[in-house]
């Protein structure tokens, strides 16, 4: 299968190809978006989409292969600070930006798999894993608040303790001496969440996709058909720490700086909640979800009110019990369902 | 006759109820055992202690020579051991083709010619398309037994381990199955089958295992079995 079959697939919603229409429609409104925003707008819709791969982190390793984790936020916590930590520290070197995007992905990739090799080759039970994650971000955010002091500045960067990192390097492009600011981040972000998107679209609809999807429907049937799902479980964790980790570097990359707040628990249940409302078992749909619930946290915020969590987890709770596949990919079956009436009536 | 399967005193507990009691329990190539007895006498146990789906308290299990006691059960797939279980563990919320595939390695097709005759004429005894691509769970029950044991031969399994192949199934998918059995058998394949069908294990066995209590009571062909007072016994409860 080309790369053409594999993007539109059976594992995510728009398997035919017509939905090509809708891809290049989805990605030409997101294009034009800032062309009808100022720069500053465009920062903060930037900001939307640069959680997008943190959404699809938690669909990956939740929705296609059953494992519930709230600790995709430490991963993305873990890369901002990293980032932090190489970019600031390496500002004479040439594209250090680059080596501190590197750094960040390992770092978030390494601390995953140290994690997953105690939660899958100790055969943790599928239920505990939630715990487990949501007690290793939590303890994350706990060391990482009391780092203030300049006993732990590593090189030039001062952890900051519960104030958080600041002053952390913005993106710059090599051959421009300008960081990356409203249009230009704007595009930056858009153009590495689409490969991002798409990397990861074509990878769950290839025969690597089914594996993971057999665990999720039933690990023990395809261990005993000779799959080591030890060895899978492991590898979609640290694959989906290295999307989370993309998110965080966007982060730090968009607003320079980074707080243990935001490895906490709030901040854990928020791409859980993204996921549950978009529907987990598709990216397409937790990236639709992400996008809007981004938006609606943050409109709600910068407009002074207080319940905006109040509202988010109403809107989580709803979706949970009225729509359980998710409201986008409920949406998007009965569209697809009434076009299918209406096609027979007309064929009638 | 070689050995393709063997079981030194297989112990294993659950709380103070002995599942498996010194199991010395001997398998050899191409053969077609049954295993029975009374609900509780540890025949699934027995299966899941071969597959080391189940930590054993002590007893080793030998698989074509090699002691495989704590091997993970995927490599003992690779050894050629297959399992279907007793509640039908097929992926039903995929197709039949992707649960084929899977159960391949994504390598449908790349088999010996004897196994692709088996295949082959596997298909054609039980009548339903694996190119389907319509959802496992719409299949009728029958199918769904034959799918899983066709999806254990598709991993290259040699030696079939049949938790209640029949269960559920008429007198004439029974009837199939027995066919299927032997076409294994013909085909060079080992099958090892727990049953409480009479009827389907007069068609088939070869030589049969009485478990009660956990350990073997009782092993011979299949007239000595029958005629076996103290097998009777065992399953009137005297």
């Amino acid at each position: 299968m080309g790369p053409l079959q594999l993007f539109l697939g059976e594992r995510d919603l728009g398997k035919q190809k017509s939905s090509l229409i809708f891809f290049l429609a989805y990605l030409v409104s997101l294009s034009i978006v800032p062309m009808v925003m100022g720069d500053y707008e465009a920062m903060n819709f930037a900001y939307f989409l640069l959680n997008i791969p943190l959404g699809l982190s938690v669909t990956l390793v939740w929705g296609y292969c059953g494992i519930l984790s709230f600790g995709q936020i430490a991963f993305f916590g873990v890369a901002g600070y990293a980032y932090g930590i190489i970019a600031g520290n390496l500002t004479q070197l040439p594209a250090y930006e680059f080596i501190g995007i590197g750094g960040g992905i390992l770092s978030s990739m390494l601390l995953a798999s140290i994690l997953a090799y105690f939660l899958f080759f100790a055969r943790v039970e599928n239920w505990i894993i939630p715990v487990l994650t949501l007690v290793f971000t939590l303890l994350l955010e706990t060391f990482l608040a009391q780092t203030a002091g300049y006993q732990w500045k590593i090189g030039n960067v001062l952890l900051g303790g519960y104030n958080g990192m600041t002053g952390i390097p913005s993106m710059r492009l090599p051959w421009i001496d300008d960081p990356l600011y409203g249009y230009s981040f704007y595009y930056y972000v858009l153009t590495f969440v689409a490969l991002v998107f798409v990397a990861l679209r074509i990878f769950i609809n290839s025969k690597y996709g089914s594996i993971i999807v057999a665990i999720r429907e039933d690990s023990l049937r395809t261990e005993v058909l000779g799959y080591d799902i030890r060895k899978w479980q492991f590898f979609v964790f640290v694959l989906a720490a290295a999307l989370a980790s993309v998110s965080g570097i966007l982060y730090v990359q968009w607003g320079n700086y980074i707080t243990p707040s935001q490895l906490g628990l709030v901040a854990a249940a928020q791409p859980v909640i993204w996921a549950a409302i978009g529907g987990r078992s598709s990216l397409l749909a937790v990236s639709l979800s992400t996008i809007g619930m981004t938006w609606f946290s943050f409109t709600l915020s910068t407009q002074g009110n207080q319940l905006s969590l109040i509202f988010i987890g109403a809107a989580a709770v709803a979706s949970i019990m009225l729509f359980r596949d998710g409201i986008v990919l409920t949406l998007w079956n009965s569209v697809s369902k009434l076009g299918k009436l209406f096609e027979k009536k007309c064929d009638n | 006759m070689e050995k393709i399967i063997e079981t030194n005193n297989l112990n294993k507990k659950f709380g103070g109820v002995s599942a498996l009691s010194n199991v010395n329990f001997q398998v050899e190539k191409n053969e077609i055992r049954c295993v029975i007895g009374p609900n509780g006498a540890g025949k699934s146990t027995l299966f899941k202690a071969l597959f080391g789906l189940i930590k054993l308290d002590s007893g080793t299990v030998v698989v074509k020579g090699k002691e495989i006691s704590n091997f993970e059960p995927s490599a003992r797939v690779r050894l050629g051991l297959g399992m279907t279980f007793q509640t039908i563990r097929a992926y039903n919320n995929l197709s039949v083709r992707e649960n084929i595939e899977i159960a391949s390695g994504f390598s449908i097709g790349n088999y010996s010619d004897e196994k692709s005759n088996l295949l082959k004429e596997l298909i054609e005894l039980f009548d339903f398309s694996i190119n389907s691509n319509f959802p496992a769970k719409n299949l009728a029950h029958h199918h769904l037994q034959w799918l899983e044991i066709l999806m254990i031969i598709h991993t290259g399994a040699d030696v079939l381990l049949l938790d209640e192949p029949t269960a559920g199934l008429s007198e004439k998918e029974t009837g199939m199955t027995a066919d299927a059995v032997k076409s294994c058998k013909k085909h060079g394949l080992t099958i090892i089958v727990v049953e409480h069908d009479l009827k389907f294990i007069k068609q088939i066995a070869e030589k049969i295992t009485v478990m009660h209590q956990g350990g073997v009571f009782y092993e011979g062909d299949l007239q000595s079995t029958l005629n076996n007072v103290e097998v009777k016994n065992i399953y009137l409860g005297h």
